[in-house]
């Protein structure tokens, strides 16, 4: 009742076999090649699995873990899984894994071949070209390198008289404390003694009242004297540094948040483009943490701005001509001051514009010099820590990935454009996608961490891989998990020499 | 999980009315409220037929019952209002029972004993009908204090909540009035009950009533519970009513057929020979009562039973017991490409690749986002070239969008669930907005809802793509627990509260039958998964638990989930691989195949804000452990299809706990670390992090049993061993006394296997003697229903191993040979193996006692021995 099995054409050993290893399936007995287990030659390719390592059986489905040769003539050889071997689908070019014929298997190997070729000469095109591009790159680098350098020593340079005016404004600022200090303690002495010899001089029984009362009255009038004082230095010290920060954003051209853009766009223009220039330059000086600090900056300044626009301010600021431009921000700051602060302030209104033009040396002339420069200082120091962080980062062979630094990149798709601007920051039209983190396997991988928060899901993450072409061009975005974007990235400075010599190898060698 | 969006037994009248019953001194003597009507008892065409009588003050409500012994040892008791009012109706389920069958302490004696107990504890509990009383001149209180609201003069008692009720800001108009039905079911000397799924809880019920228990009662109605907790008597997805028992003499069962809301109170007992018992307490807001009483005696019998109630697992298609690839979202149709070759670039087979709810245009179903999925039916056909296929999702809520032809057609066909005032069409909020929902229990709208899936009317599908019904619980975000209102009408003016269990039953059997309709031939066997569920659900397709997490925890807990649902029936079951919601790390993944590999449904899925976790996104060696997982997974594939085949013919879960195999060892009763595929393999699953140990039982008569671990061959002893357990390993083992038939070629898919030869794995027990099946067919048609199918028996005893048919009327004959045989626990070393006198070429393992005979070459189909010299 039984019948007999369907018995496969006897398959030669060396049946799918690479050439590399073809010696070893021709003597009369084949050894596994992990195991060593000897084995018959019958038994190799005889669709039954005797090697561990399936290395009997290229030319059969019977191990899981074997592979099989295909010569792919006109295309390139290729090694494929064994269990690939005769499944009804087409893994070959030539079709040679299915000579079962489950499936007809059209030899697709010229064609395959005549694309490959095409596709290779344009990559060989796209490296040479990109290795021309690589040496610009290397000589750009170069000379960022000299100027960044050269920057780092000015701005060093610069550095120091900056600190020692402070030092020198400080010690004018203590000595100016002691000053007043020991003029008040001298007021007060003169005050006391003049008090004790009125005393001294007036008979008892005349007191109108009694002692306590008086030193009462007398702690009460020192105490509201104190309070007065003390309230005013307060409200003083509140306006100069409202001040401060006004004339310093006027004199440094700070970047100005959007808003206020457009209140003073007419009157404003020539200071927009300033702002602007301003803007870019600094963020092309920025590492993170100079970008950090910045934000903080902004934020601050936006803080103030934004007080101007709360609703109970109605005033409209009224611009007035950059020429002019601190007294008139004196007055209109006053205009916004609340209304408590301004009678306050009418008590020392009048030393006002002589503390703002420079006139005499006084506290308040101190302390606005000191500001200034301290915030000079501060700028300076950020500017170098950017540069020196700059030079913190690996950039490669010749330093050829540096020109990256301060470029930005875009990729337009249906819905958004994105911005990739390597060491620096990405985005999805106003959304961030990460800042700067680093290079990652060898200069493969750019990595932007950090972005925007995403609802329901992680911050949001750019990965960039790096591949070398023509130009620098950034491509193929996407966002294979929520948030997380993926993008590809063209550079001449990831061509390589070696590779294209591969390539050329190939090319020159006939399948 | 937001437990405060769901209800207890406290926030339901009915539950309230009911279970209050069981918390007074059930020696009261005044709480047998119902009798029997002496007069009336009388056996009538082999029924036993009276009437119950409740005496409500000076008014007698009369109910009449019916028992009724059914074949295969199933009794059923029936009752209704003798004389129901004019203007209602008790719903009774239809379209569960394979044929509509007909059939006061009702005792049922199995083998003389007595085994199960209705009523003996006076719960029972029948609401009779009523007209809604006039209401009452003033209404004092807007919010009386429960049940306590003393009478306005010459007023009935009308306790709150009889005639509407409120839930949150949801008001559930009542129309019909209190209408529940409660009884106890006392389960003599049993201590353990296991079933009515759908609970995150054990898989031996634990008690909710008793001393020091008082816990909400397990909850049978169908909800989408986001984030739902772990160890709850909570609802979930889908509601099966079935309860076995299970002590070391016997095996019952307790069949409560209604698809209202219900639940279960579950406490111990003894009575005072100190026999223990289990008593619970069912209780349904409306609907028949209408009790199957199965009496074993044997776990088998009672699967046999319960099937021959409401059938066998429909045979999957061999496809869908490979590894499905799903996420939420596959976004387009590059992705989709890119996943399909990873798998090819990685070595790992697959068979199915999903997609979730992004690939419609705004979520109307049977159309596809066209900016991301152009070709559609190009991007299945380069999936079907390789024999993988696709699944879509298809949810039952339609978006109310006049240029939706779904929706035009269903508003202007009438198709729609209704409302309270049967006039206008229930509307709700799910994934595409405001939308309604197809009133499925019409037989109407679900022929025209199958014919929705015909080539020319879902476009863009092809004959390999499969559907997916998710939120047919059914889910309405809006609604009370993100529900149905339970006063919405269907089809018959019956309300949503009479089949709310149901509604995602008939809408999978809608879908099933559309996917058969939609070839000519009608001759591909469909399949469709679904995340409700019903008594008999089995018979449409797989079910899956619905949205677990990426947490150990809820790895742990698909075991004795997945074990619940496959002892109620619902037999093609799993859970989401990886967990849906969160990011598992590779570990857990890992863990996570490994069990995953040895359930019933296997599939990976993710929520749309979880990472990527594609197996090689976690690099090694996790990438390795699961590439084996699912490698195993593929070669067990012909036991698992010939489980399956099985159950069509016993009605046994895949998947089945020890005791159901080993029903005399009281202590496995419990067990649910570990479990059988058929009777041959033990799975004990890694589930805990970093467990470098687990604790594996070994069942068995240590006489007779010895067990193989599946990756060493090593034979065990029965006992507890303390198994390593490194990542790489997870503890199966084969039993003595099988045989396994395995495809050990890996393939890209189970396709490509169709051809493949055979091993034959013959675990030997001590009598050296050990048997299996195998069935064959062409794996997707239905043509083995007209005998083209082959099924087999091999043998090993007496130093013989045969093979032979074990159906003859089966006349399919596949061209697979057997090319190797492993013999395992032989006791000699053989000095000659032969087949028809020729000799078979084998090596001999002296240290596992082992025998690999290599290619014998033997036909699978065909008759034959092989005997063994010693």
């Amino acid at each position: 009742a039984t019948e007999s099995p369907k018995h496969k054409n006897k398959i030669p050993p060396n049946f799918g076999v690479s050439p590399e290893v073809a010696s070893y399936y021709k003597s009369n007995s084949f050894n596994c090649f992990s195991s060593g287990k000897k084995i018959p030659i019958e038994q190799v390719n005889d669709d039954y699995c005797d090697c561990e390592d399936g290395s009997d059986e290229p030319g059969t489905a019977a191990c899981s873990n074997g592979h099989f040769y295909c010569v792919n003539k006109g295309y390139r050889a290729e090694s494929i899984n064994s269990p690939l071997v005769n499944d009804g689908v087409c893994d070959c070019c030539d079709g040679s894994d299915e000579y079962e014929k489950k499936i007809n298997c059209p030899n697709t190997c010229v064609e395959k071949g005549s694309v490959m070729r095409k596709e290779r000469e344009e990559k060989i095109e796209r490296y040479r070209q990109g290795l021309k591009k690589k040496a610009e790159m290397v000589e750009e680098a170069k000379t960022l390198i000299s100027e960044k350098k050269s920057e780092l020593e000015r701005l060093k340079k610069e550095v120091e008289p900056l600190k020692e005016k402070i030092k020198e404004y400080e010690v004018k600022k203590e000595l100016l404390e002691k000053q007043r200090e020991d003029e008040r303690k001298r007021l007060e002495d003169e005050r006391e003694a003049a008090k004790k010899l009125e005393e001294a001089n007036k008979p008892e029984q005349q007191q109108p009242t009694p002692t306590e009362t008086e030193g009462d009255g007398e702690d009460k009038k020192e105490e509201e004297e104190e309070v007065e004082e003390k309230r005013l230095e307060e409200v003083n010290s509140e306006l100069l540094e409202s001040i401060k920060k006004g004339i310093v954003i006027l004199l440094s051209n700070e970047n100005v948040d959007e808003e206020e853009e457009d209140e003073g766009k007419e009157n404003n223009d020539n200071k927009e483009s300033e702002i602007k220039a301003e803007e870019e330059e600094e963020e092309e000086d920025d590492g993170p943490q100079a970008r950090r600090k910045k934000d903080r900056n902004r934020n601050r300044n936006r803080n103030s701005f934004g007080r101007r626009r709360k609703p109970e301010f109605t005033k409209p600021p009224s611009p007035s001509p950059s020429s002019s431009s601190t007294p008139s921000l004196s007055s209109t700051l006053f205009d916004y001051l609340p209304e408590s602060v301004q009678n306050s302030l009418k008590f020392i209104s009048n030393y006002l514009p002589k503390q703002l033009l420079g006139g005499g040396e006084d506290m308040s002339d101190i302390d606005g010099t000191l500001a200034t420069t301290r915030h000079d200082l501060r700028e300076k120091e950020e500017q170098i820590e950017k540069i020196e962080k700059l030079f913190t980062y690996d950039h490669g062979t010749d330093n050829v990935y540096l020109p990256l630094y301060g470029k930005c990149f875009d990729v337009k798709t249906r819905e958004y454009t994105y911005t990739v601007c390597p060491y620096d920051r990405a985005s999805q039209g106003g959304t961030s996608l990460g800042k700067w983190e680093e290079w990652q396997s060898n200069y493969s991988i750019m990595s932007f961490q950090n972005g925007l928060q995403c609802w329901g899901g992680p911050k949001r993450s750019l990965t960039v891989s790096v591949e070398c072409g023509s130009d620098n061009n950034a491509s193929d975005v996407n966002e294979p998990s929520k948030c997380e974007y993926t993008m590809k990235f063209q550079t001449p400075a990831a061509c390589d020499e070696e590779h294209l010599k591969v390539l050329q190898l190939e090319e020159g060698h006939v399948f | 999980v937001d437990s405060s969006k769901f209800k207890t037994c406290n926030d339901l009248s009915f539950c309230k009315r009911n279970r209050r019953v069981d918390i007074t001194d059930a020696a009261q003597m005044s709480l047998y409220k119902h009798q029997i009507v002496a007069d009336s008892v009388q056996l009538k065409d082999g029924r036993l037929v009276g009437e119950i009588v409740e005496q409500d003050g000076e008014v007698d409500h009369v109910l009449s019952f019916e028992i009724r012994a059914i074949a295969n040892g199933i009794l059923r008791f029936r009752v209704l209002e003798k004389s129901p009012l004019a203007n209602k109706k008790r719903y009774q389920v239809q379209d569960v029972l394979l044929d509509d069958i007909n059939p006061f302490q009702l005792d049922v004696y199995v083998a003389g004993e007595l085994a199960m107990s209705a009523n003996s504890r006076g719960l029972f509990h029948f609401e009779h009908m009523r007209n809604k009383p006039l209401p009452p001149q003033p209404i004092p209180n807007p919010n009386p204090p429960e049940g306590e609201e003393p009478p306005a003069p010459q007023q009935p008692v009308v306790p709150e909540g009889m005639w509407e009720e409120r839930f949150q800001s949801h008001h559930d108009s009542k129309p019909h009035g209190p209408m529940s039905i409660g009884m106890d079911i006392k389960f003599v000397g049993s201590q353990h009950v296991y079933g009515i799924p759908e609970h995150t809880t054990s898989l031996a019920l634990r008690n909710t009533r008793g001393e020091g228990i008082n816990e909400n009662p397990y909850r049978l109605y169908n909800l989408d519970v986001f984030e739902y907790e772990l160890d709850k008597t909570m609802a979930l997805y889908g509601a099966v009513p079935l309860m076995i028992s299970h002590d070391t003499k016997k095996t019952v069962a307790l069949f409560w057929l209604n698809a209202a809301e219900t639940f279960i109170d579950v406490s111990d007992s003894k009575d005072d020979k100190n026999v223990p018992s289990k008593d619970t307490h069912w209780i349904s807001e409306t609907g028949a009562m209408d009790v199957f009483f199965l009496t074993g005696p044997t776990p088998m019998e009672i699967f046999k039973q319960y099937a021959s109630l409401t059938g066998t697992t429909a045979l999957p298609q061999l496809f869908s017991l490979g590894y499905h690839q799903c996420r939420w979202n596959y976004k387009d149709e590059n992705d989709v490409k890119q996943v399909d070759e990873g798998f090819d670039s990685n070595n790992i087979p697959y068979d199915v690749i999903w997609l979730d709810i992004e690939h419609t245009d705004g979520k109307r179903y049977f159309t596809w986002d066209k900016a991301n999925f152009p070709t559609p039916d190009a991007m299945q056909k380069s999936i079907a070239i390789k024999h993988r296929k696709m699944v879509t999702i298809i949810d039952p809520h339609i978006k109310r969008d006049n240029n939706y032809y779904i929706h035009s057609q269903a508003t202007s066909n009438n198709h729609y669930v209704k409302k309270a005032d049967g006039v206008s069409d229930y509307e709700g909020w799910c994934w595409p907005g405001s939308s309604s929902y197809l009133d499925f229990t019409n037989p109407v709208v679900r022929n025209w809802w199958a014919e929705q899936f015909a080539y020319d009317k879902y476009i863009g599908s092809t004959p390999t793509l499969y559907v997916w019904n998710d939120m047919n619980e059914p889910s309405v975000f809006d609604g009370p627990e993100v529900s149905m209102h339970k006063d919405a009408l269907h089809h018959g003016s019956v309300e949503h509260r009479d089949l709310h269990n149901m509604y995602g039953y008939y809408y999978h059997m809608a879908t099933a039958d559309g996917l058969v309709k939609r070839n000519s031939d009608q001759n591909d066997r469909p399949f469709v998964l679904s995340r409700a569920f019903f008594a008999g659900s089995q018979r449409i397709g797989a079910i899956w638990t619905g949205d677990n997490a990426a947490q150990w925890s809820h790895l742990k807990v698909a075991n004795p989930m997945l074990l619940s649902l496959g002892l109620a029936g619902i037999t093609f079951s799993g859970a989401d691989v990886g967990g849906f919601f969160g990011n598992p790390d590779g570990e857990l993944m890992a863990r996570w195949y490994q069990a995953g590999a040895f359930q019933p449904f296997f599939r990976g899925h993710a929520h749309l804000d979880a990472k990527r976790r594609e197996p090689w996104l976690f690099g090694e060696p996790y990438l390795s452990v699961m590439r084996s997982a699912i490698q195993q997974r593929y070669s067990f594939l012909p036991l698992w299809y010939t489980i399956f085949y099985q159950n069509t013919l016993n009605g046994a879960p895949t998947m089945r706990p020890l005791w159901v195999e080993f029903p005399s060892d009281a202590n496995l009763f419990a067990v649910e670390s570990e479990y059988m595929i058929g009777s041959a393999l033990l799975v004990h699953p890694v589930v805990e992090q970093g467990q470098k140990q687990v604790k594996v039982i070994l069942p068995g008569d240590a006489a007779k049993q010895q067990w193989f671990d599946i990756d060493t061959n090593k034979m065990y002893k029965p006992g507890q061993y303390d198994v390593d357990t490194p990542l790489q390993k997870i503890p199966v083992y084969q039993r003595g006394g099988s045989i396994v038939a395995k495809k050990e070629r890996l393939r890209r898919s189970s396709y490509q296997m169709r051809d493949d030869p055979y091993t034959l794995k013959v675990a030997l027990n001590t009598d050296q003697v050990a048997t299996g099946e195998l069935f064959m067919d062409d794996e997707h048609s239905f043509n083995y229903k007209k005998g083209q199918y082959q099924y087999r028996q091999f043998r090993y005893e007496n130093g013989q191993l045969t093979s032979k048919s074990l159906d003859t009327k089966g006349t399919f004959k596949p061209v697979n040979t057997v090319e190797r045989i492993v013999v395992l626990g032989i006791n000699n070393k053989p000095s000659a193996i032969s087949y028809a006198d020729k000799p078979l070429q084998f090596e001999y393992d002296k240290s596992l006692s082992s025998v690999v005979i290599r290619k014998p070459d033997l036909p699978i189909s065909s008759d034959w021995t092989i005997n063994f010299k010693f």
